[in-house]
């Protein structure tokens, strides 16, 4: 009898894994414990381990293939495992002496990809994989509908432009965190109304702020400080007076989420990863921090959890580090609106009909004029800054 | 346009083609008065009247001997019209038919034909049981040199008769008897003929062919109807020629549809309907995007009991059931 290994469950809102890469191939001998497939859903990458030991019998999902939670991926057998594999390739008749039944019903039921002749033949002229079908629709009867459903998809996510191809380039496949991204990106660009709207804030209280606040954050809470967190809680601010931006557009309902989860975004390297920080409105300037360099650090690690990256309501991502001065960021799917903030560097400005140096950084909102209004978004910016130009009053939000 | 029962547009059929040749003449149990009309079903009314007894001829109680005097008088160059009262008896005529009749010409290499028409009344639904409702056609279409006819209106089976008369193969020519009073229908004034071995599209439809002939070619269009009221467009081939099948017809239709439902009155197994998915599944594969399916009887003989009769034939709404099924 086989075993079946099945996509795990990786979090309540996440209905299908990515199968990023077959560390074992068909036949290959396992111990219970081996990690036989890397599994990538959302942002995060799971190993999978070997329940059992035996032989690898069956890959039913190829690399890249999106399968539904629940569903089986590979079967491992036992030492029968072996013969079952031999009367699928080689197919010896089975002996009488081994009922029919011992051995088919587990490999067929998983394997019981039901297409018709003619769904073959549309999938061949248009270089369709067949098994990204069946794993596009689990369970289901493939017919032309169901391949053309899946070309249109596959359309609307990606259409690389017509390239030739050159001796002269290093090509990739389009897999992993990239695809997600790439799709991601794509949907959203294709869904929101997005709208950019900037607002310069004088930084310069915040700057002093800060530094005078470094030494001690280090010592009683071992703890970075940085802007991120002031941005954070003045974020938490605006939303309390304009609870638009942390909402998101379901089908026709306007869902208006009363916690604020902030989402920040952190590069990597290899990785764009977005954890995040959970109720920000009623965490203090010391928890936020905190919890920010926590979840910075495992997103570097490669160590978030599924729950770490889960229920973001907004989005939070500084590319100031890098120097940027300004962007029109994409929102982050299904949220509203994103705020980015830029590099914050000394400005001549004028204040009181003088040139004076001040600390300046500019933000930068894209929100989905599908539900925001114009006006609630500028004035939700507005308040983001009037905060940071007055951070005292975030030491006490 | 004038309308027509079914019997009487195959009674005009053989009034004109009689009195266009003289070879032909009709011959079967009780045809020139039988039960105060023409035949047991009327199909031969005034022809005794009109054409005389050596034209129109009573036979003894025996399908053997009509059938053999039909391919004794067509050898002599005659274009006997046989009436076999229920197809049931075809079992009867069957030797003459399948081994005299049917092996003429490739027994004479063409020199000698035998251009006769079993005209025969089939199927059920009228409470006559086992033996005077069967739908036969499969005994028969696996006999090379046989043409098999079944027409579904007035008008197909006027024009499909005085085809099939003309003809110089014998023909086989299979009459439902449950539409010969009850169904009426168009059928013009002016003379036309229907060739055999052409298939009629009754309806046009891109999600699924159904296929069938007869009375079951009406029960499919029924059935139709009902779809198109949910939004599913059948294509309904009514095949009205069995052999030689219009292969061209049928496969162009599921190139387009991809789906195909076939229904006969007969049992589904070993039927007729087989022998077309096959050649579908032979000759199309590639564009089918479902299985095959037939509607057909139950593998029992027709029950005596009215209410047991229909449930054990097909009908529109049984039709429609699969063709969603088909669909889902």
């Amino acid at each position: 009898m086989a075993a079946e290994i099945q996509m795990p469950n990786l979090g309540l809102s996440i209905a299908e894994g990515t199968i990023e890469k077959w560390l074992k191939k068909e036949g290959d001998v396992v111990e219970k414990g081996d990690i036989i497939v890397v599994i990538m859903t959302e942002k995060v990458t799971v190993e999978i381990p070997a329940e059992v030991s035996g032989r690898l019998l069956r890959i039913l999902h190829p690399a890249g293939a999106i399968v539904k939670v629940g569903e089986t991926i590979a079967l491992i057998g036992g030492a029968e495992g072996e013969a079952e594999m031999g009367g699928q390739t080689a197919a010896p008749p089975s002996s009488p002496a081994v009922s029919s039944s011992a051995l088919r019903p587990e490999p067929r039921e998983s394997r019981d990809v039901r297409i018709s002749p003619l769904a073959v033949k549309i999938a061949k002229e248009n270089g369709v994989d067949i098994r990204e079908v069946a794993a596009r629709f689990p369970g289901q009867k493939i017919g032309k509908k169901e391949i053309f459903d899946f070309i249109e998809s596959k359309k609307q996510k990606i259409q690389p432009p017509e390239i030739p191809s050159s001796p002269d380039e290093e090509v990739h496949p389009l897999t992993g965190p990239i695809r997600v991204m790439a799709e991601h990106m794509a949907a959203s660009a294709q869904t929101a109304a997005r709208v950019t709207t900037m607002a310069e804030v004088d930084m310069t209280d915040l700057v002093k702020l800060r530094a005078a606040l470094k030494e001690k954050f280090k010592k009683d809470y071992n703890v970075s400080l940085t802007f991120v967190p002031f941005v954070m809680k003045a974020m938490g601010e605006g939303i309390n007076a304009f609870p638009i931006l942390n909402a998101s557009l379901r089908k026709d309902e306007i869902v208006l989420h009363r916690a604020v989860h902030i989402g920040i975004a952190v590069d990597t390297g290899q990785n764009l990863l977005v954890p995040v920080v959970r109720d920000v409105n009623k965490k203090g300037i010391v928890d936020v921090s905190r919890e920010v360099q926590q979840l910075t650090g495992k997103a570097r690690k490669s160590a978030l959890s599924v729950q770490d990256i889960q229920g973001g309501t907004i989005t939070l991502t500084n590319a100031g580090v890098f120097g940027a001065l300004l962007a029109t960021p994409i929102i982050h799917q299904p949220q509203s609106a994103i705020l980015w903030m830029g590099k914050v560097m000394e400005m001549p400005v004028v204040r009181e009909g003088q040139i004076v140096i001040r600390s300046m950084m500019y933000l930068c909102l894209s929100y989905d004029h599908r539900i925001i209004m114009g006006a609630q978004a500028v004035q939700f910016l507005q308040i983001v800054k009037k905060n940071l130009e007055n951070p005292a009053l975030l030491l006490l939000a | 346009m004038r309308e027509l029962t079914f019997v009487e547009a195959i009674n005009e059929a053989l009034h004109e083609e009689m009195a266009r040749d003289e070879r032909v003449f009709v011959m079967g149990e009780d045809i020139r008065i039988g039960y105060g009309k023409g035949g047991a079903f009327g199909a031969t009314n005034g022809l005794f009247k009109r054409f005389g007894p050596d034209r129109v001829i009573d036979t003894p109680i025996s399908e053997s001997a009509i059938a053999g005097l039909s391919v004794g008088a067509a050898l002599w160059g005659m274009r006997p019209v046989a009436e076999i009262m229920f197809a049931d008896f075809l079992a009867l005529a069957m030797d003459h038919i399948a081994n005299s009749a049917a092996k003429m010409r490739y027994a004479y290499t063409g020199e000698a034909t035998a251009p006769i028409v079993f005209r025969m009344a089939f199927g059920a639904g009228v409470g006559a049981a086992l033996h005077h409702s069967q739908s036969p056609e499969a005994w028969i279409t696996n006999v090379p040199g046989l043409k098999i006819v079944m027409p579904s209106t007035p008008y197909n089976a006027k024009g499909l008769l005085k085809g099939a008369i003309r003809d110089d193969n014998p023909v086989v020519f299979f009459e439902h008897k449950y539409q010969y009073s009850r169904l009426k229908g168009q059928v013009p004034q002016e003379e036309y003929l229907i060739p055999l071995g052409q298939a009629d599209i009754r309806r046009a439809g891109e999600d699924l062919t159904i296929i069938g002939s007869g009375a079951m070619a009406n029960q499919a269009l029924a059935a139709a109807d009902l779809l198109a009221a949910e939004g599913i467009k059948a294509e309904v081939i009514d095949l009205q020629t069995l052999v030689p099948l219009d292969k061209k017809t049928i496969l162009q239709s599921v190139e387009k549809t991809g789906k195909v439902l076939i229904v006969h009155e007969a049992p589904t197994f070993g039927g007729f309907g087989g022998e077309i998915a096959a050649m579908i599944a032979d000759e199309a594969f590639y564009s089918l995007d479902a299985p095959i399916k037939r509607v057909g009887a139950p593998f029992t003989p027709v029950p005596v009991s009215p209410i047991l009769e229909k449930y054990y034939l097909p009908n529109g709404e049984k039709i429609a059931k699969a063709a969603k099924e088909l669909m889902s």
